[in-house]
């Protein structure tokens, strides 16, 4: 594995999985294009423990922050070489070597952020050096994504560099075409979803009547807002927790 | 339904201090770790914690005095009664389980105490005083019925003096993101007469088993002088976090009534057989805890992800495991092992397979579970619209695996949701079970 530290940026191996990179600890907002850098970051749904809501980044309100972008990798499983860097302000791009270049907003809640796999013991992450919760800027050069799509990695042949600064929310910005699914090309394929899902209804339909639905225990609104309450609590126990074995 | 049995502990105690021991038992199912195994598939999972004795048998008050001499005393107690010592004066009192199935609760405040109390969720006390734990991956409940008894010796007759039926609401909360979790007691007398009006009640948390260490404890000894009245105790438990592991532990309340003619204390142990696994295994989030008894399912929403629906339904359809079909359906079990992972999805997606432009290879069952391509063993199989010509169709039963091209971004928000909604926080460990299903 590599993994060095050089001029302020990380250099290590993580382990992808499903095809994605997940972002830990990070939120988005869903580009008002969905499409324009659809073919390197994905729109996933967001773990519970990063939901927040945060001021509008334009107009009045809050937005509750339930979706998280999850970095798309040419592999479907195995390790892959990212180099994180964090910056006072945002660098100078530079794409030579870089395949796919983009850039989007990330919102980092009041935790640890990371990049790197979704979660098995083995899979080797790397906290983001970020200055608190909050709005960030991170933008993705990647290589090598085209040698092995779709199979298991052996050794890392995708290369990601990953640089991260503190901004003002801004809508996702395509630095390279690829990055980018054509209109025409997304509406397609969304069409195609739209007509296999209806003409899978009868399908999921058999299938409904076949699955044993034993409705999920639910809690009321007072009985869910004590356990959030309790939960919140204990969570905060295990951070002060850590916050003194830190110390 | 495999069953493991867990202690229900009693005791006559004459001090708080020395609180003794007897056992009784009864029953969860606890899957070891690291092996596939049958586990139970509710999302409510019912663990049966019915008595081993007979408790509650043709029993009732009585009112006639029944001659005894002091000495004899407590061989009026019923046999599954725990009783005090006889005091100076004559006074003595006894503990007992109910036996009957109480549906109809009443209110369960949860909570007089200085702490913001949990309320008793529904799920549980629909099912009445049944002393049957009823958990979910984040909580543990069970509501049981008992009756404390006061006798008094006078000119040499036991009598029941005072009596008070109570019961016992017993709610565990843990956190997916922390290595602490709550256990709340409340006790809350349903009949109360005589000598038992303004009874004592104190509670001790206990670590029944496993690395459990006591953070807080709030109970303030509390005196119940009618029906409406409860006690309640919030003990905060934490497992002390090692670094990769995980540790499982049970913890239970030991409560304490003296009725208020007497100087004696009887006291015993009410447990909940909900167990509480914490780990640190997952390196990308802190440790947590969740009760492994409980099944996750995994629902995906099939308007979202018809693509891969289809490939898991058609799959499900030809036999594979995975959904609760009712009788005989397996669930999938959790593969954390990278190289494992690997050669499951090595085997049902080789490179020979050809990815049309926007589309990836989708394998069932997933290849971070053991009923994976290479580790489930058995053949392949695959669809007629899923493009794999090296694969058979019409291949049908539950041993062996799948493989379909499907939509690419499909395949992968789909994948992710496994990983951000289910392995995560429901911390699914290695060997863990899981149900997977669809929504319309």
């Amino acid at each position: 594995m590599i993994d060095s530290n050089e001029g302020g940026s990380h250099t290590y191996t993580a382990r992808v999985s499903e095809s994605c990179l997940a972002l830990h600890g990070c939120a988005w907002l869903p580009p008002a294009d969905p499409g324009v850098i659809a073919q390197l970051v994905l729109d996933a749904e967001a773990g519970p423990e990063v939901r927040s809501v945060v001021p509008a980044p334009e107009g009045p309100g809050n937005v509750h922050l339930v979706r998280a972008p999850v970095i798309r990798t040419g592999i479907s499983m195995g390790p892959v070489s990212v180099t994180l860097a964090t910056h006072d302000g945002p660098p100078p791009v530079e794409l030579a070597g870089s395949d796919d270049a983009a850039e989007f907003s990330i919102f980092a809640v009041n935790q640890p952020a990371f990049i790197g796999g979704f979660g098995d013991a083995s899979s080797p992450s790397r906290i983001i050096d970020l200055s608190g919760p909050g709005w960030y800027r991170l933008r993705v050069c990647a290589s090598g994504r085209a040698r092995a799509r779709d199979l298991v990695g052996k050794e890392p042949v995708e290369n990601y560099r990953i640089d991260v600064w503190r901004a003002d929310y801004a809508e996702p910005l395509a630095l390279t075409h690829s990055v980018t699914e054509p209109v025409a090309a997304r509406a397609r394929r969304e069409a195609d979803l739209r007509q296999r899902a209806s003409r899978g209804s009868n399908r999921l339909a058999g299938f409904l009547d076949r699955s044993q639905h034993v409705p999920a225990p639910r809690l009321s609104a007072e009985e869910q807002a004590a356990v959030d309450r309790g939960q919140d609590r204990l969570r905060e126990l295990a951070a002060r927790q850590r916050r003194r074995e830190e110390e | 339904m495999a069953h493991q049995k867990q202690r229900f502990r009693r005791a006559a105690v004459t001090a708080l201090s020395t609180l003794m021991a007897a056992s009784l038992g009864m029953l969860v199912a606890q899957p070891a770790a690291g092996v596939p195994r049958d586990v139970p598939d509710l999302p409510l999972t019912q663990v049966d914690t019915s008595w081993v004795s007979s408790a509650g048998e043709g029993w009732q008050v009585s009112s006639e005095p029944t001659p005894i001499d002091a000495n004899a005393a407590r061989t009026l107690a019923e046999d599954d009664e725990e009783c005090s010592a006889v005091a100076d004066d004559g006074t003595w009192t006894c503990l007992r389980t109910l036996d009957q199935d109480l549906k109809e609760l009443p209110s369960l405040k949860s909570g007089v105490a200085d702490f913001d109390p949990y309320p008793i969720p529904e799920w549980c006390t629909e099912h009445g005083a049944s002393g049957v734990t009823y958990v979910t991956r984040h909580n543990g409940c069970v509501i049981s019925s008992h009756v404390f008894t006061v006798y008094q010796i006078r000119d040499g007759v036991s009598t029941v003096v005072g009596l008070m039926n109570f019961l016992v609401a017993d709610y565990i909360v843990t956190s997916p993101d922390s290595n602490f979790w709550q256990h709340q007691v409340t006790v809350a007398p349903s009949i109360m007469t005589g000598e038992a009006v303004g009874v004592e009640v104190a509670g001790v948390p206990v670590c029944a088993s496993g690395p459990c260490v006591e953070e807080d404890v709030d109970f303030v000894p509390e005196a119940l002088t009618a029906v409406g009245d409860e006690a309640s105790g919030l003990a905060t438990w934490q497992w002390p976090v090692v670094a990769g592991g995980q540790g499982t532990s049970n913890t239970s309340w030991t409560l304490s009534f003296r009725a208020p003619t007497s100087q004696e204390w009887v006291s015993g142990q009410f447990d909940n057989a909900a167990d509480i696994r914490c780990d640190s295994e997952l390196i990308n989030r802190v440790a947590g805890c969740v009760i492994p008894f409980a099944t996750p399912t995994m629902t995906w929403a099939y308007w979202e992800f018809p693509d891969y629906g289809d490939h898991l339904i058609d799959a499900i359809n030809s036999g594979l495991p995975g959904a609760n079909l009712g009788d005989g359906s397996q669930p999938l079990h959790r593969l954390m092992d990278d190289a494992l992972q690997q050669a499951n999805r090595d085997r049902a997606c080789p490179d020979a397979y050809t990815r049309p432009a926007g589309k990836s290879c989708d394998e069932y069952p997933f290849a971070s579970t053991y009923e994976g391509a290479s580790t489930g063993g058995g053949t392949g199989r695959t669809f007629d619209w899923c493009g794999i010509p090296q694969l058979p169709t019409g291949v049908t039963g539950s041993s062996g695996y799948s493989s379909c091209m499907i939509d690419a971004t499909n395949n992968s928000g789909a994948g992710s949701q496994l990983e951000t909604r289910l392995y995560g926080p429901e911390r699914v460990l290695d060997g863990d079970a899981f149900w997977v299903n669809f929504s319309g």
